[in-house]
C-alpha cells in the first residue's frame, strides 16, 4: 500500500493550467522532497494535497482511501497535516498552550467544559512529549511572539504533530532562517523521521538541505513532474539538470 | 398618493445625505483600514461650526470654511491619534479608538454650544417651495441633493482622474506597494482620512440647513452610516453609495406605510442583505472578516 | 499559578467586605451593586471581545432582555424574586442561542453590525409593544424579600448588594471554569488564529456560537439584577449605547484579563460619580479622553499595565 497516490491530476484555474499530468506515489516512512523552480506548481501541489481545493481532474488517494473531495479537515483527520509557508500560530500564547490546542483538538476535546485531572494529566503529558521531541521544552512558557523566527516554525511543526499525521506536509520549513536554525529544522525533520518514522513531504529550496535530508526527490517544472527518484537519480538526471540544477551539479 | 411622495422625496434626501456619509467612511476604511465610529460626529463638528460662522460669513460662507476647517481637524486627528492605529494588525482597536473620540466629540460640543438644540439657518429665498402642489420640495432641498450629486461627483472625478486620485485608490488596493514606488504614505493616508472627514463636515452643514443641531446627531447618524456601507459593501465606494440611497428610501417609504417601523427598517434590510450577499451589495471578498 | 490564587482572594475578600470600607472611601453601597451588576456585564461582553476575539457590540440586547424578563415575571408570574431572576437569565441566554446561528459564519465588522441590528430591532420591539413592555415609558415593579420557610430577607441596600454578589459570583465561576477548560483553550485559539483553528479541525464557528449564547446568558443575569436594583427596567437598557458602555469597561480594565471589566466597571462608575460631582456635564469626557489614551498606550488596559510591572520586576 503506497501512503499517498496521485494519478493524472490536474488543477486549472480559469485559463491557466497550474498543474498537468500529475502521477506521483509515496512509499510509507520516506522523506520526500519537493523541488522546482519559482512557479513550477510546488505551491498548487502542496495546496492541492493538503485539500484547499479539488483537483480539477485526476485522482488521490492517501492509504488507498479516495479523498479528492475532502476538506482540508477531513484531510487532517485522516492523517494528511500540513505546515504553512508563512508561520501560523498562536502568537500570544505561550509554545505550550500552543501545542495543548492542537492536543486537545485531535483528542476531541476542544469543546470539554469540565475536563477532569485525569483527562488534564494526558493532555499534558502528550504536550510535554512533544516539546522533548522538537527541543522545545526550554521555552514552554515563553509566548511565541517573543520566539526567534526559527524557533517559531519549529513551534508550527509541533502543533502540526499533535495531530498525529501519518504524512507530514511542510511547506518551505527552512524559508527565512538562517544557516545554524535551518540545521535544526533538517535535524528534526532527520529525527521525525527515524525515531518516530513519520512520512514526511516538504517543498524546499537549498538543494544542499534536499539533496542531505531526502530520500526521494520530486522534481516539478511548468506544471508536470519532471522526475522522481532518489537524490543520486535525480542528480544525474540531464533533464533535471537542465531545467533546474545547472551544470554545477 | 401625495404622502407617499412626500415621505420617498425626504427618503431620497435622507438617503443622499447618508451617501456623503457613507463615501467619506467608506474611503477611510478603504485606505486607512480604520473603521471611523467619529465619523458622524465629525458631522456634528461641521454642522455646528455652520451655525456658528453664518452670523460672520453668510450661508455660503459657512458652506465653503465649515468642510475646510472640519478637513482641518481631520488631518490633526490623523496625524495625532490614528496614525498609531496602523501598526495594529486588528481593526478593532481602530474602531475602539475612534468610540472614544466620538464620546469626546460629543462631549465638547455639548460643553461649548449646550445640551439643547440649536436652530437651523438657511437664507430665506432657499426656503421657499418650488411648487405649491409638491410643497414639501423647498429650494433648500433641491439644492441639497445638487450639492450633493456634486460633491460625490467631484469625489468620483477627482478619484478617477487626478494624479492623487490614483495614488488614493492604489493605496486602497495595496498601500505597501505604493510606498515602495516612492509614493509618501503618511500623506496619502492623512490627506485621504482628510478628505472623509470633509465629506462629513459638508454633510453636518448641509444638515444644519433643515434640521435642529444637537450634540447627540452623532450617535443617530453613526449607526445608519454604518449600516449603508455593510448593506453596500464594504471596500466599494459605489456600493456605500447605493446602500445608503436604499435604505433612506426604504425607510422614507417604510414611514408613509408603517411609520413607527421607519427606524428599524434599515436593520431589517441590512439583515436580509446579508443573508442573500454576506457581503453586502458591492462587497468585496476577505476585507475586514 | 499560586499568584492567580492570591489575585482571586484579594478580590473576593475586597467584594465581600464592600459594606464595611466602601463608605470610608466616599462611596456607598448602591453604587458598589451597580459596580458588580455591570462588571458583570461587561464580563460576558468580554467572553466575546476578549477571548474568542469577536466584536460585539450588541450585548445590551442579552443585557436588557434579561431585564424585561425579570421584570415582565415579577408583575405576571410570580412573588418570587430568586424565580424572576433565572427567568430573566434564561430569556437573555434563550435570546443568545437563538440568534447564534445567525452571527456565527460572520466575521470583523460584519458580525459588528449584525450583533448591532439584532440588539436595535428588540429596542424597537420594546419601545413599540406598549401594552406588553410598557413601551418607551418601561415597566416599574418592585424586588420583593427572599423567603425560606420561616425567614424571611429583605432586599433592602446591603442584603441586596449580598444577593447581587452571590450571583456575580455565580457567574464569575461559571465563565471561570470555561475559560480554563479546553473550551476555553479553543476560544482563545480562535482568537489568536483563527485559520490555524480551522485546519486543526475547529469547527470555529460553533465554538463562536457557544461564547455568543453563554455571553449572552450571563449578560441576561446581569440584566435581570440590574431591573432588581432599579426596580425599573426601559428600552434605553437595550440600545446600542449600553452595549458600548460594556466595551468601555473591558477595555479599561484589560480586555485580556478576566478580572479585567471588573476593574473597568470600578473605574467607569468612580470617575462618573467623582467628577459630575464637580462637572455634571463633562464625566464622559474624561472617560473619552482616559479610553483613548488606553487604546493608543495600555491595549491591555489597567490589568494589563499591572502584568507588565509585575513581569519585569
Amino acid at each position: 500500500m503506497s501512503l499517498l497516490r496521485l494519478k493524472n491530476v490536474s488543477r486549472v484555474f480559469g485559463r491557466l493550467t497550474a498543474l498537468q499530468d500529475v502521477d506521483l506515489e509515496m512509499e510509507e516512512g520516506k522523506v520526500y522532497a519537493m523541488i522546482g523552480p519559482n512557479g513550477a506548481g510546488k505551491t498548487t501541489l502542496f495546496n492541492l494535497i493538503s485539500g484547499f481545493f479539488p483537483a480539477t481532474t485526476g485522482e488521490i488517494w492517501f492509504e488507498d482511501k479516495p479523498i479528492n473531495g475532502f476538506t482540508p479537515e477531513q484531510r487532517v483527520a485522516a492523517g494528511l497535516v500540513r505546515t504553512f509557508q508563512i508561520t501560523e500560530v498562536f502568537p500570544e500564547l505561550s509554545v505550550a498552550e500552543n501545542i495543548r490546542i492542537g492536543v486537545e483538538a485531535q483528542e476531541n476535546h476542544s469543546a470539554h467544559v469540565w475536563p477532569g485531572a485525569q483527562l488534564m494529566r494526558q493532555v499534558n503529558g502528550r504536550v510535554d512529549e512533544l516539546l522533548a521531541i522538537t527541543g522545545l521544552t526550554q521555552q514552554a512558557y515563553r509566548a511565541v511572539s517573543e520566539l526567534a523566527h526559527g524557533d517559531q516554525r519549529v513551534v508550527e511543526v509541533a502543533i502540526a504533530l499533535s495531530m498525529k499525521p501519518k504524512l507530514l506536509l511542510l511547506d518551505e520549513p527552512t524559508a527565512g532562517m538562517g544557516r545554524s536554525e535551518a540545521g535544526r529544522m533538517v535535524d528534526l525533520i532527520r529525527t521525525l523521521n527515524d525515531k518516530q518514522h513519520l512520512s514526511i513531504l516538504f517543498v524546499e529550496h537549498d538543494m544542499d538541505i534536499v539533496f542531505g535530508v531526502a530520500d526521494r526527490i520530486v522534481v516539478l517544472n511548468f506544471g508536470k513532474i519532471l522526475a522522481t527518484g532518489t537524490p543520486k537519480d535525480i542528480a544525474q538526471n540531464p533533464a533535471v539538470q537542465a531545467a533546474y540544477l545547472g551544470d554545477a551539479a | 398618493m401625495q404622502l407617499l411622495l412626500f415621505d420617498g422625496f425626504n427618503g431620497l434626501i435622507q438617503g443622499a445625505f447618508y451617501a456623503l456619509l457613507a463615501l467619506g467612511l467608506s474611503l477611510i476604511i478603504s485606505l486607512n483600514s480604520v473603521i471611523n465610529f467619529a465619523h458622524g460626529g465629525f458631522m456634528v463638528i461641521g454642522a455646528y461650526l455652520a451655525y456658528a460662522l453664518v452670523p460672520y460669513l453668510g450661508f455660503w460662507g459657512a458652506l465653503v470654511v465649515g468642510p475646510l476647517l472640519t478637513g482641518v481637524l481631520g488631518i490633526l486627528v490623523e496625524r495625532g491619534l490614528i496614525r498609531f492605529m496602523y501598526a495594529r494588525s486588528d481593526p478593532v482597536y481602530s474602531l475602539l479608538l475612534t468610540f472614544g473620540l466620538a464620546l469626546i466629540i460629543e462631549n465638547a460640543v455639548r460643553s461649548i454650544w449646550g445640551p439643547q438644540g440649536v436652530p437651523s439657518t438657511i437664507p430665506p429665498w432657499l426656503a421657499t417651495p418650488v411648487s405649491s402642489t409638491y410643497f414639501f420640495v423647498t429650494g433648500y432641498r433641491l439644492f441639497v441633493m445638487a450639492a450633493i450629486a456634486l460633491a460625490a461627483g467631484a469625489l468620483f472625478v477627482f478619484l478617477r482622474y487626478s494624479n492623487f486620485g490614483v495614488r488614493i485608490r492604489a493605496g486602497i488596493l495595496d498601500l505597501e506597494t505604493v510606498s515602495t514606488l516612492g509614493v509618501n504614505v503618511y500623506m496619502l493616508r492623512a490627506v485621504n482620512f482628510a478628505i472623509g472627514i470633509l465629506l462629513a463636515g459638508f454633510a453636518g452643514v448641509l444638515a444644519s440647513g433643515v434640521l435642529q443641531l444637537s450634540p447627540t446627531m452623532g450617535n443617530d447618524v453613526i449607526m445608519t452610516t454604518f449600516v449603508a456601507i455593510v448593506v453596500g459593501g464594504i471596500g466599494s465606494l459605489l456600493g456605500s453609495v447605493l446602500g445608503a440611497l436604499l435604505i433612506g428610501v426604504a425607510a422614507g417609504v417604510t414611514s408613509a406605510y408603517f411609520p413607527v417601523a421607519s427606524d428599524v427598517v434599515i436593520y431589517v434590510i441590512m439583515a436580509v442583505v446579508l443573508i442573500v450577499r454576506p457581503r453586502g451589495l458591492l462587497g468585496q471578498v476577505g476585507l475586514f472578516e | 499559578m499560586s499568584r492567580r490564587v492570591y489575585v482571586n482572594a484579594a478580590v473576593w475578600i475586597l467584594l465581600l467586605t464592600v459594606p464595611l470600607w466602601f463608605p470610608w472611601v466616599g462611596g456607598y453601597t448602591s453604587l458598589a451593586t451597580r459596580v458588580v451588576i455591570y462588571a458583570l456585564g461587561a464580563m460576558a461582553l468580554n467572553l466575546l471581545l476578549g477571548f474568542t476575539g469577536c466584536m460585539s457590540f450588541g450585548q445590551a440586547a442579552y443585557f436588557g432582555l434579561g431585564g424585561y424578563g425579570t421584570g415582565l415575571a415579577l408583575i405576571h408570574l410570580t412573588n418570587s424574586t430568586v424565580l424572576a431572576v433565572v427567568l430573566g437569565t434564561a430569556l437573555g441566554g434563550a435570546a443568545a442561542f437563538i440568534v447564534g446561528p445567525l452571527i456565527m459564519h460572520r466575521r470583523g465588522i460584519y458580525f459588528a453590525m449584525i450583533t448591532v441590528a439584532v440588539g436595535q430591532i428588540f429596542y424597537f420591539i420594546a419601545e413599540r409593544w406598549n401594552s406588553f413592555t410598557g413601551g418607551e415609558d418601561g415597566l416599574t415593579f418592585t424586588r420583593q424579600p427572599i423567603h425560606f420557610g420561616t425567614v424571611v430577607i429583605p432586599l433592602d441596600t446591603v442584603w441586596f448588594y449580598y444577593f447581587v454578589l452571590f450571583f456575580f459570583a455565580v457567574g464569575a465561576a461559571v465563565m471561570g471554569l470555561l475559560l480554563n477548560a479546553p473550551l476555553g483553550h479553543t476560544w482563545v485559539a480562535i482568537r489568536e488564529n483563527r485559520r490555524r483553528a480551522t485546519f486543526l479541525g475547529i469547527h470555529v464557528e460553533r465554538y463562536v456560537w457557544a461564547s455568543f449564547a453563554i455571553a449572552g446568558l450571563i449578560a441576561g443575569l446581569a440584566g435581570s439584577l440590574n431591573a432588581l436594583q432599579n426596580n425599573f427596567i426601559s428600552p434605553a437598557n437595550l440600545f446600542w449605547i449600553e452595549s458600548g458602555n460594556f466595551v468601555i469597561m473591558a477595555v479599561l480594565g484589560g480586555m485580556r484579563s478576566f478580572w479585567g471589566p471588573l476593574i473597568g466597571s470600578i473605574i467607569l462608575f468612580g470617575i462618573q460619580d467623582y467628577v459630575s460631582s464637580y462637572f455634571p456635564n463633562n464625566w464622559e469626557l474624561v472617560i473619552g479622553v482616559l479610553f483613548i489614551i488606553v487604546v493608543i498606550f495600555f491595549p491591555n488596559g489597567v490589568l494589563g499595565i499591572i502584568r507588565q510591572r509585575t513581569k519585569s520586576a
